[in-house]
């Protein structure tokens, strides 16, 4: 799993096992990078679960 | 001349000095028989692409680019295969392809294919089936024609689409159509275990698996990628002749089969392409099952023929092709069931026409 | 001795050294006069062949090596059937590249991306730009852009045109070199343009693209406007628009970031007002 932000503050998610990229938007990420830093035990691996969560959940603007 | 193809299939080394057009020659003929890939991959492990002229780097690394990515989808099919499987508790043998892959044989690097090739006890096939439905697959041909064409006289099921990949599996039972009167047991084939990506996975042993490579290539009807199965034999033997006992257990397994000949044939053609080197002790064992003379004199010139590697000109010889196609089918079954088959294959496709 | 199929032509089209094989001399002689010969000896990137069959309703086919990607056509259209085979090659092999299906086009050393699906108008934008404003094409059909350093490179080849838009560009005063229209083609009727150089422009060297423009040809919109939108956005749509994302995986996914996220990115619904739209996309290259 790879991430990068945008100019534009949107979260680009490339998921390598399944080969597929996500398109988190600027608010959504915002409230991600909040929760990130309000909880020191939030590291990337609950992260990255959160994420394919919130995919599964359809709050994730598109996916490949 | 020799095309280059040949040539470095047999020995990287003899690209010393090639002009830039021979390099080309040899992309372009890589491009044609679906091998450049596997041309990508000699050359890193050769460490050639110094002498490669720069302008035609970037086929070499698009073609491992390309690779990389089949190569991660047969990974995904494998894991899904396995997962399907394992819930009704049988482990398939992966053949041909993803066997080569899987047990990390020079043959498997680079090697380009379309579908996952396994097998199943025969015994096991109706719980394989149901499980691989469970799990998103479902077979492709509906048809009960060809319903009854696989599952009455063939050795293997109608294909399976995975319905989330879209990836081909052929699930067999043994190697060739039993209506052929020829099919082996697949318990006559040794296995070995082999540690791939994080699971253990099950193929023939190196005898097993270029018996099954040999008698696949004799067996066969379509000779449109006839070169990459010959160089296929090829660079298996080349691979096993280092393996203790390896000869000595081929013969054994193709007496124990009923396939000497093929084996004989098959190596007989790989030398013939790429000089393959194959102990004299054993050769003429295997030499000793070939056909008469007369019968061997037309083999040659059908099968160098249909195995040769073909460039953008080639349009091979329709009499080779079609005597191919006659024989292929001739091996696999019976005259008579041949002639219904056919029969059956043109008077659908004249009713399909009609009805377009 | 030269049998008849076996005689070829080995030229250079945008970035890539082709050697056909072809029996129909009509297409030799087209070939020759929009693209570059090659001495015979020059190393090739794609051997393809073109060569006619039947006797009634003769029909052309295309053949990359033993790979015939397209169904045949009638012998007329062997011309945009080549084009077509040749566009294939490239966007099914050239894996060094990110390959975005868009118009590419520089000016000042900047380069604008546009995107676009059939009938988007952004090939007769793309050759008004050329011919009335002073652009330079990259490309036509697909914008290569280089998986290391994200700079999008040259490949210049015709424009293709379709239907309405073959006359609208044939009255530009400059377009004196488009091919003979062929019709009935799955696209409609198609001709080729050939785009006039401006500056001489090196084919060897990558270009940074400052925008992505995704025009969309609205003939009732009142007034043009560049719409922009956010590189999250136009990032999913240029997967969309690639051919080999899937395949370059990690690299496709960097490659793509460091493409969007230097540049700007608009929607623009156009009506097919020439003056207009240069003005605004000269804004862009300022």
């Amino acid at each position: 799993m790879s991430t990068l932000t945008t100019i534009d503050g949107e979260l680009l998610i490339f998921n390598s096992q399944l080969n597929k990229t996500s398109l988190i938007s600027a608010e959504l990420n915002e409230v991600l990078n909040n929760l990130q830093e309000a909880s020191e035990e939030l590291d990337t691996e609950t992260f990255n679960l959160a994420i394919s969560e919130l995919t599964k959940q359809g709050l994730v603007i598109s996916t490949t | 001349m020799t095309k280059e193809i040949c040539q470095f299939l047999q020995d990287p080394h003899c690209t010393s000095g090639w002009s830039p057009k021979r390099w080309s020659n040899l992309i372009q003929q890589g491009y044609a028989n679906r091998s450049l890939a596997q041309i990508a991959e000699l050359i890193s492990q050769y460490q050639l692409m110094g002498s490669i002229p720069p302008d035609l780097h970037w086929h070499i690394n698009a073609a491992r680019t390309y690779h990389e990515s089949h190569k991660h989808g047969v990974v995904q099919e494998i894991h899904a295969l396995y997962r399907a499987l394992g819930f009704a508790q049988i482990t398939p043998i992966l053949l041909k392809g993803a066997a080569y892959l899987a047990a990390g044989l020079n043959v498997g690097k680079g090697r380009v294919f379309s579908d996952i090739d396994a097998a199943v006890k025969r015994e096991q096939l109706t719980p394989a089936e149901q499980s691989l439905h469970w799990h998103g697959w479902s077979n492709m041909n509906k048809d009960d024609y060809d319903q009854h064409y696989y599952r009455v006289w063939m050795h293997e099921l109608p294909p399976f689409v995975n319905g989330a990949s879209g990836g081909v599996l052929d699930l067999h039972h043994t190697i060739v159509p039993p209506i052929s009167g020829r099919a082996p047991a697949l318990r006559d084939f040794s296995t070995q275990q082999v540690e791939f990506k994080g699971l253990t996975l099950t193929t023939f042993t190196p005898a097993a698996m270029l018996l099954h490579s040999a008698v696949h290539l004799m067996f066969e009807e379509d000779f449109s990628k006839g070169f990459r199965d010959i160089s296929d034999i090829h660079l298996l033997a080349s691979e096993f002749t280092e393996l203790d006992g390896f000869w000595s257990e081929l013969i054994e397994q193709a007496q124990t089969t009923g396939f000497e000949r093929e084996v004989g044939l098959a190596l007989r053609y790989s030398q013939h392409f790429f000089a393959t080197k194959i102990p004299t002790k054993y050769s003429t064992s295997f030499n000793k099952h070939l056909p008469s003379r007369l019968i061997l004199w037309v083999y040659d010139i059908l099968f160098t023929e249909l195995l040769k590697p073909v460039d953008c000109l080639t349009t091979k010889s329709r009499i080779a092709s079609y005597t191919a196609l006659i024989r292929g089918h001739l091996k696999k079954m019976p005259l008579h069931v041949l002639l219904y088959h056919t029969w059956h294959k043109i008077t659908v496709s004249r009713t399909k026409k009609e009805k377009e | 001795m030269t049998r008849d199929h076996e005689a070829f032509v080995t030229y250079r089209a945008g970035r890539f050294n082709f050697r056909l094989f072809t029996s129909i001399s009509r297409l030799k002689e087209t070939v020759s006069q929009i693209y570059a010969p090659l001495d015979p000896d020059n190393i090739v990137d794609f051997e393809i062949a073109v060569q006619p069959q039947r006797w009634y309703r003769p029909q052309v086919t295309f053949k990359f090596q033993q790979t015939e990607p397209f169904l045949p056509l009638p012998a007329n259209q062997a011309y945009p059937l080549l084009e077509w085979g040749m566009n294939w090659c490239v966007t099914q092999h050239c894996h060094q590249y990110l390959i975005i299906h868009a118009a590419v086009l520089e000016k000042n050393n900047k380069v604008i991306i546009l995107p676009g699906s059939p009938g988007s108008g952004k090939s007769t934008l793309s050759a008004a730009l050329c011919l009335l404003d002073g652009w330079n094409l990259l490309s036509d059909e697909m914008a290569l852009v280089d998986t290391t350093s994200g700079l999008v490179f040259p490949s210049p080849r015709p424009i293709s045109l379709k239907n309405a838009s073959i006359d609208i560009v044939s009255q530009f005063p400059c377009a004196k070199q488009i091919t003979p229209s062929v019709k009935d083609t799955t696209k409609g009727t198609v001709a080729h343009l050939v785009a006039p150089c401006h500056r001489s422009f090196s084919i060897d060297q990558g270009y940074p693209a400052v925008a992505v423009v995704f025009p969309t040809y609205t003939p009732t919109s009142t007034c043009n406007r560049l719409n922009p939108i956010t590189v999250g956005n136009s990032f999913m749509r240029l997967i969309e628009n690639s051919f080999n994302y899937h395949i370059l995986r990690q690299v496709g996914f960097d490659a793509l970031g460091q493409l969007a996220n230097a540049c700007g990115h608009y929607t623009y619904p156009n009506n097919g007002n020439f003056s207009e739209s240069f003005a605004l996309l000269n804004e862009l290259i300022r």
